[in-house]
């Protein structure tokens, strides 16, 4: 009895060993670093619609209102719970916009992810009301970014150190710590979908296959009339359990390398429909970008390295 | 002595990490998934468990901060049945009426400021709870007040009525009967707030 206990302790030891601490390249670290740049900074300059709407001493929700809200964290740090003055509402703003873009562009960029994490939870904490799935996605990728390698490659940092010389061996060697972030977000991926999956049971709708039909009829969601599948409950019956039964078990399926490709394809599948149906583009686009983290560097590699060489072809 | 002893460590871990490096950097993964795990575990009906509890009163230091509480509950338990809209009415300084809805998809654009919006008045759904409710006290009311306070700045506003309007979906059989989601009798409409500023310029609910 005690060989199992030791033989089992030396097993779980052996694996977690080879899930966190193997090598790995940075590839698809930094062309998420790119992807969710664009998304932080495209979520950014949305609120420059609203700012002093959203995050003034006068905004919709008031430090005040927010101070007994159960959607309010003690520790929910924000600088804009100092800012008073218009002016510098305005100047933070547009520096948070500009840290974005260089962020996204791979400048400085052991600095840049920093900030650009510790930007989208000072919004986020700020104006909880106004945040939905998207905020939780930018905060998360954006915290994971910021531990990593992600200005190796497709960056103005790795362009520079290439232009000296000096740094493209480095480049292209696999490490533990690239592996570890990785991991992380492939982990909190698994995390994220079996909640919404487990979420979704406790209610009717998702068990009598009705769901998808109140997705599709709710008008203030709705940005494509689909409404013609009330004609189709079968159809959306399936899709209904398809969602739930995919959400609950991707934290199982997304793991064997030749299921792989069907998880995330039907990622993209749920995630696409939601965008162009639901309305919710960026939300759909960055659950993407989390699933993005189950693709290989060396796929990601792959596909840039001939996508440039297709852009670079000589023309007739 | 002691470099046979580091000889040793990287033979047993070729990728170059000390086994104490690794074992560290493991406690600190244990902790951090821990913090990933428990905060959707504590949304309701979770929130009752006595050992959730206990976890998110010990990780909370560390997932308030980082922005990790969530419960990850996208469209669950159910789908919007009823969307939740707000319909304001303000009182300008020069008796005018100015009138309008939030959010207004027609009008509100991009879409993701559209959804901002959406987001705001969708919080409002804890007013269908009954008056005594904790969430009519901790959320519901604070942020009618809010958001009538919000309209009287930006109107510069003297009275200020704050409408919420029930949207409710139609089922299926009534849409193939002809109904659209956008039927007038699909909405239901109460006032919810009134703010009247003194003279002083303080706020009177």
């Amino acid at each position: 009895m005690r060989s199992y206990w030791r033989e089992l302790a030396e097993w779980l030891a052996q694996c977690w060993d080879r899930f966190w601490f193997r090598p790995a390249r940075a590839e698809t670290l930094c062309l998420l670093r790119v992807l969710c740049g664009w998304m932080l900074l495209y979520t950014h300059a949305v609120w420059t619609l609203g700012l002093e709407d959203f995050f003034g001493p006068r905004a919709w929700l008031t430090a005040q209102a927010l101070a007994q809200s159960p959607e309010s964290h003690p520790l929910a740090w924000s600088w804009f719970w100092w800012i008073e003055s218009s002016k510098v509402l305005w100047t933070v703003h547009l520096a948070a916009l500009v840290v974005l873009g260089l962020f996204m562009l791979g400048v400085w960029t052991r600095i840049t992810s920093v900030l650009a994490f510790l930007i989208t939870v000072a919004y986020c904490h700020r104006a909880p009301a106004a945040t939905f799935g998207l905020d939780q996605m930018n905060a998360m990728l954006a915290m994971y970014l910021m531990l990593s390698p992600c200005g190796q490659r497709y960056s103005l940092d790795a362009w520079l150190a290439r232009r000296r010389g000096t740094s493209l061996r480095e480049q292209q060697t696999p490490s533990i710590w690239a592996n570890v972030i990785l991991r992380l977000i492939q982990v909190h991926m698994c995390v994220i979908y079996f909640f919404a999956g487990v979420g979704k049971l406790q209610g009717a709708t998702w068990w009598d296959g009705s769901a998808m039909w109140w997705a599709v009829a709710s008008y203030e969601y709705q940005s494509l009339d689909l409404t013609w599948l009330a004609a189709w409950p079968g159809v959306l019956a399936l899709a209904t359990h398809l969602t739930v039964w995919w959400e609950v078990f991707y934290p199982v399926l997304v793991w064997p390398r030749l299921l792989r490709p069907l998880v995330l394809g039907m990622a993209v599948v749920v995630h696409t429909g939601i965008a162009l149906a639901l309305g919710m583009i960026t939300f759909g686009a960055a659950m993407l970008l989390g699933n993005l983290a189950f693709v290989s560097s060396q796929t990601v590699d792959r596909l840039i390295t001939g996508t440039l060489a297709w852009l670079k072809r000589p023309r007739v | 002595m002691k470099h046979t002893r580091k000889t040793q460590t990287l033979q047993h871990n070729p990728n170059g990490w000390p086994m104490w490096m690794k074992r560290l950097l493991s406690l600190a993964l244990i902790w951090h998934l821990l913090a990933v795990v428990v905060p959707p575990l504590s949304v309701d009906p979770g929130g009752n468990s006595p050992v959730v509890g206990a976890a998110m009163r010990v990780l909370q230091w560390y997932v308030g901060p980082l922005y990790l509480n969530h419960g990850y509950r996208f469209f669950g338990p159910d789908p919007p049945l009823v969307s939740y809209l707000l319909r304001y009415e303000v009182v300008l300084p020069d008796g005018r009426i100015v009138t309008d809805t939030i959010p207004d998809h027609q009008r509100i654009w991009p879409r993701l400021f559209y959804h901002r919006h959406l987001m705001l008045t969708s919080r409002l759904q804890a007013a269908q709870l009954p008056p005594d409710h904790p969430l009519q006290q901790a959320m519901v009311q604070p942020y009618l007040a809010s958001y009538a306070q919000h309209l009287a700045w930006r109107y510069k506003a003297q009275v200020v009525r704050l409408y919420l309007v029930e949207h409710r979906a139609p089922t299926p059989e009534e849409v193939l009967q002809g109904r659209k989601l956008t039927d007038p009798e699909l909405y239901q409409s109460r006032l919810v707030y009134t703010l009247e500023q003194v003279p002083s310029g303080e706020p009177q609910p």
